[in-house]
């Protein structure tokens, strides 16, 4: 009785744009259909079809018969009707490249923003919703639980998820630095900037108590204050607001400073000491750089939280090595698992090394 | 077994904790835990020292400098067991190991001979009073422990450097409640210390210096807590102020003990 051959093939953002990654993507509801007819089609025993905004990705067990690499884009092509050749995009690999493949994925070693971990929900997403349609099979249920397995001990082995890398999230984990929980915290949006929205945004996902809204125009201030389920206040009476609310951002078109440091020095004292966390997003700046030196209160501007950021996605980066330290075992254990259930096809699985040359792999970033 | 070797094998313990935390590349959870072990190796030799002392003179051994340094540093890590794990603050471990290592050190240039200081046998309120007090001590030690690592996370906050202790150490709001909680429970031990040396009756056969320096402590301690709410007191200065004000009690402590110990 033959063994398993397992594949895996996709398109992601390595290799392809993000206009043709739009055209391929498929709707979670159409999976019912789906799921079969790439079985189907491409002569699959089992699959799971993972599809994200970076990347559309199946993992298979394929019949002996089957030609992946040459299936996968003719089927991406006539199912989205797409005229452009999609062979050039798209990748498939066999064996322990396979399992290797999706180890690096749901540890997200191949994400976008290396680390992430938003990859692991989509992929376990994309295995249940597999085994919910019934195109799972003893091979792909021990793949997917040992790729979890890896993946967990990746992230917690190694410090590739450490650090946040968007100007939206250092702001939180700084804010959460400075205050612990932001429960009870209250924050203050001078400007209606597309930035300070989506870090007012961030501070909400955590659980801010209060969010106020100032603009030069109050109606801007109430449609954004509306859209944030939080409050509008008056342009003129927002320095009064300071002395209740933890978290101050900005993002004016204002030439000069809105708050000069004699201003937040007065402020300060009225606030008897309680801490507050600047978020200056606008350029020209908005705020006095001289009011970090000012006891309580921290300022950081858009170039410090963009370093920040490039910081953390620099020190993901040189995590890389050792989480793939960590998941060769775990590949080792796999490949040993099905060499030991007696189903390798005669000559056994091939390497990395074997597929390569057949299956050019897709760049590593 | 000579008692003092105890105090050799926690001090060996108490250091090989700061090794282990300050080792780099260690994932951080091996890192808490095998320092927590340590210490907990040095708190037992720490426990064992006191015990055997106990039996060598019958009483608490807190009759000399030796010795206190001794119980402060048992009562510190004590405290540090009872705190760390309430708050989930096991990161203060890391500062409590080498705080215990150089308490140990201080403690070993006092006399260690076992003539108690005071002539009178032990009675349970001068007992209760010296542990309630070392404990109290050790209280505020943790406190100034506190405020030292939230100065280390508001200095990474203000420079905006993210390495080091950044991503080890707890929020500053977290650090600064514990720190107040802590002065708080400190006070109120030292105070219930000095309410139980009322009652035991040796005032004569004390040093009026210790007592005065015991009273200066604690009017330091009550302004410390009522400063912040009657004046507006930075909490960066506040921190500061919990900490050096303890470097100064110990200071002052270990002088006092060594020039009456020498006279």
């Amino acid at each position: 009785m033959p063994g398993p051959r397992l594949v895996c093939g996709g398109i992601s953002f390595h290799e392809a744009p993000v206009e043709v990654l739009e055209k391929v993507s498929f709707a979670k509801e159409n999976f019912p259909l789906l799921l079969p007819q790439l079985q189907q089609e491409l002569r699959l025993d089992e699959i799971v079809l993972l599809s994200t905004c970076n990347r559309v990705e199946f993992f298979a067990v394929a019949q002996s018969d089957a030609i992946p690499s040459v299936q996968w884009p003719e089927f991406l092509q006539r199912y989205h009707a797409i005229s452009e050749d999609l062979s050039s995009h798209t990748f498939c690999v066999e064996g322990t490249a396979c399992v290797e493949h999706l180890f690096e994925v749901a540890s997200g070693l191949q994400s976008m923003v290396v680390g992430e971990t938003e990859i692991f929900g989509q992929i376990k997403d994309a295995y249940e919703t597999a085994n919910t349609h019934k195109t799972t099979g003893k091979w792909l249920h021990k793949l997917f639980q040992s790729s979890f397995n890896a993946a967990k001990e990746v992230r917690s082995q190694t410090a590739i998820t450490r650090g946040s890398v968007s100007v939206g999230s250092v702001s939180v984990e700084l804010a959460e630095k400075i205050f612990g929980s932001l429960k009870t915290r209250k924050a203050l949006v001078i400007g209606a900037g597309d930035t300070s929205e989506k870090t007012a945004r961030a501070l909400q996902s955590r659980g801010i108590s209060d969010l106020y809204v100032t603009n030069r125009t109050l109606e801007r201030a109430e449609l954004l204050a509306h859209e944030l389920q939080g409050h509008a206040i008056p342009w003129e009476s927002w320095k009064e607001k300071i002395l209740e609310i933890d978290i101050l951002i900005s993002s004016t078109t204002a030439p000069d400073f809105v708050l000069h440091a004699h201003e937040a020095k007065s402020l300060i004292k009225q606030r008897r000491g309680k801490p507050l966390f600047l978020i200056d997003l606008a350029i020209p700046r908005d705020f006095d750089p001289q009011i970090n030196e000012l006891d309580d209160l921290y300022l950081y501007n858009l170039d410090d939280l963009q370093k920040i950021s490039s910081q953390h996605l620099q020190d993901r980066g040189g995590e890389i090595e050792k989480a793939r330290q960590i998941l060769r075992p775990h590949v080792h254990k796999l490949i040993e698992w099905i060499a030991n259930h007696k189903k390798i096809i005669e000559a056994g699985i091939p390497s990395t090394k074997t597929t390569e040359h057949l299956h050019p792999r897709r760049p590593q970033n | 077994m000579n008692e003092r070797l105890w105090i050799l094998i926690s001090a060996a313990f108490a250091f090989a904790s700061t090794v282990w935390t300050f080792l780099p590349h260690r994932p951080q959870f091996h890192t808490r835990r095998g320092a927590q072990i340590l210490l907990g190796f040095t708190f037992v030799a720490l426990t064992l020292f006191l015990l055997k002392r106990g039996e060598v003179i019958h009483r608490c051994p807190l009759t000399n400098g030796f010795e206190a340094t001794a119980f402060l540093t048992w009562g510190l890590i004590f405290t540090y067991f009872l705190i760390g794990t309430s708050f989930r603050l096991s990161i203060l471990g890391a500062f409590t190991a080498p705080l215990s290592l150089f308490l140990l050190t201080l403690g070993w240039f006092f006399t260690k001979d076992t003539h108690p200081l005071l002539s009178e046998p032990a009675h349970w309120q001068s007992e209760f009073h010296a542990a309630i007090s070392v404990l109290s001590y050790g209280t505020l030690g943790l406190a100034s422990i506190c405020g030292g690592m939230y100065l280390v996370q508001e200095h990474h906050l203000k420079t905006h450097d993210f390495s080091g202790w950044f991503n080890r150490l707890p929020s500053m709001g977290d650090l600064d409640s514990v720190l107040h909680r802590l002065l708080r429970w400190g006070f109120v031990l030292m105070t219930l210390g000095i309410i139980s040396g009322f009652s035991t009756g040796l005032f004569e056969q004390v040093s009026k210096i210790k007592i005065i320096w015991a009273w200066l402590v604690w009017f330091w301690y009550l302004i410390l807590l009522a400063v912040p709410r009657l004046f507006r007191l930075s909490h960066r200065r506040f921190a500061w102020a919990s900490l050096l004000g303890y470097i100064l009690v110990l200071l002052s402590f270990w002088i006092m003990n060594y020039l009456l110990g020498k006279n």
